[in-house]
């Protein structure tokens, strides 16, 4: 018997409503373009068609989690929940990009005044091929800053998650007054594609952190201990 | 089955569970009884996996429970609360109880859900706590896992569907032996099932016998003060109670033809106490302190 079917089965039925919403979400502002193209300006950027993945996959992990106690109610384990809801989400990771990418070729086709914008417009007029990695790099970013944040929410709590997010805000206001940070901007913009490739490789370092986190994690959300003593 | 040792488990500093030992290797239907905190659920959270043991060993089936996937196989515990997704019907509940156990009888499963009269398709989210139970309790049968643990099984359920699921359990048992723990706080409900009764107190396991055993334990005796009082004097006395001239006492001893003779003998009426009432004062903290006395 193969054990993760279960857990893959659980994870994907709290996850597939939610891609599905936002998959008729994603075509009807596709739709809504369209339309608004023939009545606008040549050049006119009439808005992006991405905006509902990217922050449903940065939200994503808050959706999901609730499978975890499901699992764990079933006899599963926590990692066969983490193997199953990362797996699940690079699946409909790669699905939504898919989507994303073949919405903006029929739209390049179709919308002859205006445009959508995309992200790798940034990189200037890149390859095909390049259009669908950076959808995939952008999602897979987000998705792993939320798995992370999650997995420390789910540990911590609201209470301790709040007090380390409030540190995070005050070390980040502290830096950003007193460093100069315009050559990280520049390397930003000018090494886009460099910089797209360390988030995303900071973004798979906070999805392994969040598996080390979640293997061994409490039942109930906020019970983590960092001293134990038995 | 199930093999446990020097089992000890704390949260925040404090000791929920203290050298609990216990092994059983043969399947049966085990009453686990105790009072409010005493760590019964933390025991079950053990067995199952949920938790892992502070200090000691536990084996069920032969395999550790603990982030162990191979122990979906070998132990299903149904919780009290059983989580289920507000997107979950009954439907979906059976499918994934079908996923993640390996001995699970789909037949069985249709069959309860038609003897308890669930609706296929409702949400499970709007059932009433009774529904709830039901469903639960079916797929905790249908598992057919080695050690199936249930957590107040009866809870909620009217006074005929908790006849039907008693039914269902043994012919399940009967047709399919296995290890079944059952959890209650009224020891009464689940005791006729039961061929063995584990006792948690004062956080470990104090009692695991064979149910006639323990139910026979536990005597009334009532009659003058100085009557009892004589015929009491040498066994650990559970309860007392004085009225006027009267004393009525429990002692913690087993009901035999023997005792009864002896009583009648001394003048002191005895009666068999009620089972509940016998568990109650056998851990209530006099009781421990007359004990440590």
């Amino acid at each position: 018997m193969n054990t993760l079917k279960g857990p893959f089965n659980v994870v994907n039925k709290e996850m597939s409503l939610t891609f599905t919403i936002n998959a008729f979400l994603t075509i009807a502002l596709f739709a809504l373009y369209i339309f608004l193209g023939t009545r606008a300006d040549s050049d006119t950027m009439l808005g992006v068609i991405f905006g509902p993945y990217y922050v449903v996959f940065a939200a994503y992990p808050f959706v999901f989690f609730k499978a975890y106690k499901y699992i764990l109610a079933l006899g599963g384990t926590r990692k066969q929940f983490m193997i199953s809801a990362v797996t699940i989400s690079l699946i409909y990771l790669i699905a939504a990009t898919i989507l994303l990418n073949l919405l903006h070729l029929i739209g390049s086709k179709v919308l002859h005044n205006g445009y959508s914008f995309h992200m790798a417009n940034i990189l200037g007029d890149p390859g095909t091929a390049m259009y669908f990695w950076v959808d995939f790099l952008w999602l897979f970013i987000l998705f792993g800053l939320g798995m992370f944040a999650q997995a420390i929410y789910f540990n911590l709590g609201a209470i301790r998650t709040l007090i380390l997010g409030g540190i995070l805000i005050l070390a980040g206001v502290t830096i950003y007054f007193f460093t100069d940070l315009t050559p990280l901007f520049e390397f930003i913009v000018r090494e886009h594609l460099m910089f797209l490739h360390l988030f995303a490789l900071l973004s798979l370092i906070l999805i392994g952190l969040s598996y080390f986190m979640m293997r061994n994690a409490p039942i109930e959300q906020g019970d983590r201990k960092i001293f134990r003593s038995y | 089955m199930i093999k446990v040792n020097n089992l000890s488990f704390a949260y925040d500093g404090t000791n929920i569970l203290k050298d609990v030992n216990f092994n059983e290797s043969e399947p049966v239907i085990i009453g686990l009884w105790g009072r409010n905190g005493s760590g019964k659920t933390t025991l079950m959270k053990i067995l199952s996996g949920l938790e892992k043991p502070g200090h000691g060993t536990v084996e069920v089936d032969g395999v550790t429970p603990y982030n162990n996937s191979d122990a979906m196989n070998h132990v299903a515990f149904m919780q009290e609360d059983h989580p289920y997704s507000d997107i979950w019907n009954v439907n979906d509940a059976l499918k994934f109880g079908k996923e993640f156990n390996a001995n699970w009888d789909q037949q069985l499963a249709d069959d309860l859900i038609d003897i308890f009269q669930l609706p296929r398709k409702k949400k499970i989210r709007n059932f009433s706590t009774g529904m709830k139970t039901m469903i639960t309790i079916a797929i905790g049968l249908a598992s057919k896992a080695p050690l199936t643990i249930f957590d107040e099984p009866s809870n909620g359920l009217d006074a005929h569907m908790r006849k039907q699921f008693y039914e269902a359990l043994l012919d399940s048992y009967d047709e399919h032996p296995r290890t079944i723990l059952l959890s209650s706080h009224h020891i009464e409900e689940v005791e006729p099932l039961c061929e063995k009764i584990a006792i948690i107190d004062n956080n470990t396991l104090m009692h695991y016998e064979e149910t006639e055993e323990l139910k026979n334990s536990g005597v009334h005796l009532s009659g003058s003060v100085d009557a009892v009082t004589a015929f009491a004097g040498s066994y650990r006395i559970l309860e007392s109670r004085k009225l006027g001239k009267q004393l009525n006492v429990m002692i913690d001893a087993p009901m035999t033809d023997d005792l009864k003779t002896r009583a009648d003998q001394a003048g002191v009426m005895i009666e068999k106490a009620p089972f509940q009432d016998y568990l109650v004062n056998l851990t209530k903290k006099e009781a421990k302190q007359n004990e440590h006395a």
